[in-house]
């Protein structure tokens, strides 16, 4: 373990910095929108993210990209038992009361919206960002079925397919998969329809950042203080759960440790442990789709917990570059 | 086989892309019934954190020239004081009182439309000079622009538009390089890092938020505006291509290509920013200041919608000139 952790370069500490710090900051600034608005405006940055820049980004990481159905089962697997388990052992431990059920939700079902897709896409680029939109997709998934009938004892499908970037990243894969092309002479448009979507799906990124910290200008310290050591297991579990599922991967032959003569396939392997680690360390969504809060909305105070994730992401991506990309690293 | 001829595609490729975001925009809006989207929180985001990012970002990246700073930023004064003129006598014509009539036709929007198509049309380089006559556009909007509607000079709102810092910032990072230690270093980079990060988002929101407002556009509203909006999408390009032939007479745009053509495709990319921008509607900007003060907001809404519906059509025709003549001398 020393060994590993003692193999981070001081380079590659300089390169998670310049990742996390501009991040940190952008969460800063859309803090300090949320105070301006008295977070008003939630549902102006939510609809933007929603209906434009989410489909956008989605269909922009995945239609270049080919998604095997090893890696949406990988992938949808780890989310269901990353965000399930908990609850679920939760609702076992504390019996059978709904309310303390309702308030285990939130810090272990993963945002994997708000901080997942930019921190993925600057970390690891174009796959890592694919990979982000996958995991964020099941998550949304699992809001709407596991989350919505633990909350509110009824599942509510419907809500999953009316979430626009469902169906930017099915038309995205479609591409990617088909062998049919568009006839020749509306390639060009094509291709700079596809273009309108990368700038905007660039846009997507700050956006997201800026999402994660419009709610924190409600936080108030105090709050914080009294919450922070009930948080600490939420925060701390997610992470460790997800390093136990890769080491159980692993096992299972599933996520080949062995570089072989493939180091770009080596390297993928590791990009999907990587974003499901990652993953599995984001705050509580704060993006559960809008239609979902007709059977159940967020607690407030369940956004206390999103300050304490963003140390222990810090950590975590220290750890990630120490114990996933160690073999890769050569 | 391509469907556009070479230079036609070029416009294409530059003209698309924004119309593609500004659908989504107007999609949103469409579908957004009960206009549940706070259009002033999409703008404050603009304002002040995304524009001086995408200012600061694209301005430090490359070496400031102040005789081009003074050429393009002169170009967008003399074409706004060339337009009062013209603007007061349409507006006495339309025997309106309030000066709010008039900021539509005065100024343009130099940000919304202008930007993308210049970054996608010129690259970094065009976005940068489109930059500097936004600049100017914007500064001389905040204090004549609002003296005209509000009859006084407003020095306390120029002084705090913050992509004035963002431009003397930028500016400054371009020019001066200090001898700094590494940590410092390793900090600027991580701060320039993420001032790219959030200048990723201006572009896009820009489009989206007008998309956004033309979805609200009514047809039987659109009358009022037709003068305005003509004036403003015939009359700019015709004085910036006469400012242009100014220029070249001058000779602070020299024709013809000399022994240096980066430096001759610099001069005529420098001409294509000050056409395009002559060319655009009027900006969203100038009917928020008559909202503010209540100076004919009516009549400022119609004409930037008909400018803006107009633009479609008249945009792509400059670009063909641009193309066609400008870049091709």
């Amino acid at each position: 373990m020393a060994s590993y952790l003692s193999s981070v370069t001081p380079t590659e500490i300089q390169m998670i910095f310049r990742v996390f710090i501009p991040f940190v900051a952008i969460a800063v600034i859309g803090m300090v929108i949320g105070r301006w608005d008295e977070c008003r405006h939630q549902k102006t940055l939510d609809k933007l993210l929603c209906c434009v820049f989410l489909p956008c980004l989605s269909f922009t990481a995945l239609h270049r990209y080919e998604t095997s159905l090893r890696e949406l089962l990988l992938t949808g697997l780890a989310v269901l038992v990353l965000t399930g388990l908990p609850p679920l052992l939760g609702r076992l431990f504390a019996g059978r009361s709904q309310a303390s059920g309702v308030r285990g939700l939130p810090p272990l079902f993963r945002g994997g919206a708000s901080l997942l897709l930019p921190l993925a896409y600057l970390l690891f680029g174009t796959a890592g960002l694919a990979k982000a939109v996958l995991f964020y997709l099941f998550v949304q998934l699992c809001w709407c079925t596991l989350g919505a009938w633990l909350a509110g004892g009824r599942c509510c499908p419907g809500s999953f397919f009316r979430i626009p970037s469902l169906y930017a990243a099915a038309l995205a894969m479609m591409a990617a998969g088909s062998s049919l092309r568009a006839p020749e002479h509306l390639q060009e448009f094509v291709w700079l329809f596809e273009k309108g979507a990368a700038i905007t799906a660039m846009g997507a990124l700050p956006l997201l950042i800026i999402n994660f910290g419009y709610p924190l200008g409600r936080i108030g310290w105090g709050g914080l203080k009294e919450l922070l050591p009930v948080r600490m297991l939420g925060v701390l579990s997610g992470p460790a759960l997800a390093f136990f599922l890769v080491l159980l991967y692993r096992r299972l032959g599933w996520l080949e440790v062995e570089t072989g003569y493939d180091i770009l396939s080596h390297i993928d392997r590791r990009t999907t442990e990587a974003v499901l680690v990652l993953g599995a360390s984001m705050p509580a969504s704060l993006l559960a789709p809008a239609a979902l809060s007709r059977c159940w909305s967020p607690d407030v105070p369940s956004r206390l917990g999103l300050l304490g994730r963003v140390f222990t992401l810090c950590a975590v991506l220290f750890f990630i570059d120490s114990l996933i990309f160690f073999d890769a690293r050569g | 086989m391509s469907l556009f001829s070479s230079e036609m595609s070029l416009i294409v490729q530059a003209v698309l892309p924004s119309f593609t975001i500004a659908f989504f925009g107007f999609l949103l809006g469409r579908f957004d019934r009960n206009r549940e989207l706070n259009q002033k929180t999409v703008s404050n985001m603009v304002y002040y954190f995304f524009t001086p990012c995408l200012v600061f970002s694209s301005l430090h990246k490359r070496s400031f020239d102040f005789q081009e700073f003074a050429l393009i930023g002169g170009a967008a004064l003399l074409l706004i004081s060339f337009m009062t003129p013209v603007a007061f006598y349409f507006k006495r014509r339309a025997r309106v009182r309030e000066n709010g009539y008039c900021l539509p036709i005065i100024f343009m929007n130099t940000g919304n439309i202008s930007l993308p198509i210049a970054l996608l049309l010129f690259g970094n380089e065009g976005l940068a000079k489109a930059i500097l006559f936004h600049m100017m556009n914007i500064l001389v909007l905040y204090s004549f622009g609002v003296y005209l509607v509000s009859g006084k000079p407003d020095l306390k709102q120029f002084f705090k538009i913050p992509a004035l810092y963002a431009t003397l910032l930028g500016a400054l990072a371009a020019t001066t390089d200090p001898q700094l230690p590494a940590f410092v270093e390793q900090g600027y980079a991580i701060l320039y890092k993420g001032i790219d990060v959030l200048a990723y988002g201006a572009i896009p929101l820009l489009i989206i938020n007008l998309g956004y407002s033309m979805s609200a556009t009514r047809l039987e509203a659109l009358k009022e505006g037709m003068t305005g909006a003509t004036l403003r999408l015939v009359g700019g390009p015709l004085l910036a291509l006469a400012l242009i032939y100014a220029y070249r007479l001058g000779g602070w745009l020299p024709p013809s290509a000399g022994l240096n053509p980066l430096a001759a495709l610099g001069y005529r990319t420098t001409e294509a920013i000050i056409l395009l921008n002559a060319s655009m509607p009027g900006p969203v900007m100038a009917y928020l200041l008559n909202v503010k003060f209540d100076n004919c907001p009516q009549k400022a809404a119609s004409m930037l919608a008909v400018g803006t519906l107009g633009g479609i059509m008249t945009i792509p025709l400059i670009l063909s000139l641009i193309t066609g003549t400008l870049m091709a001398g």
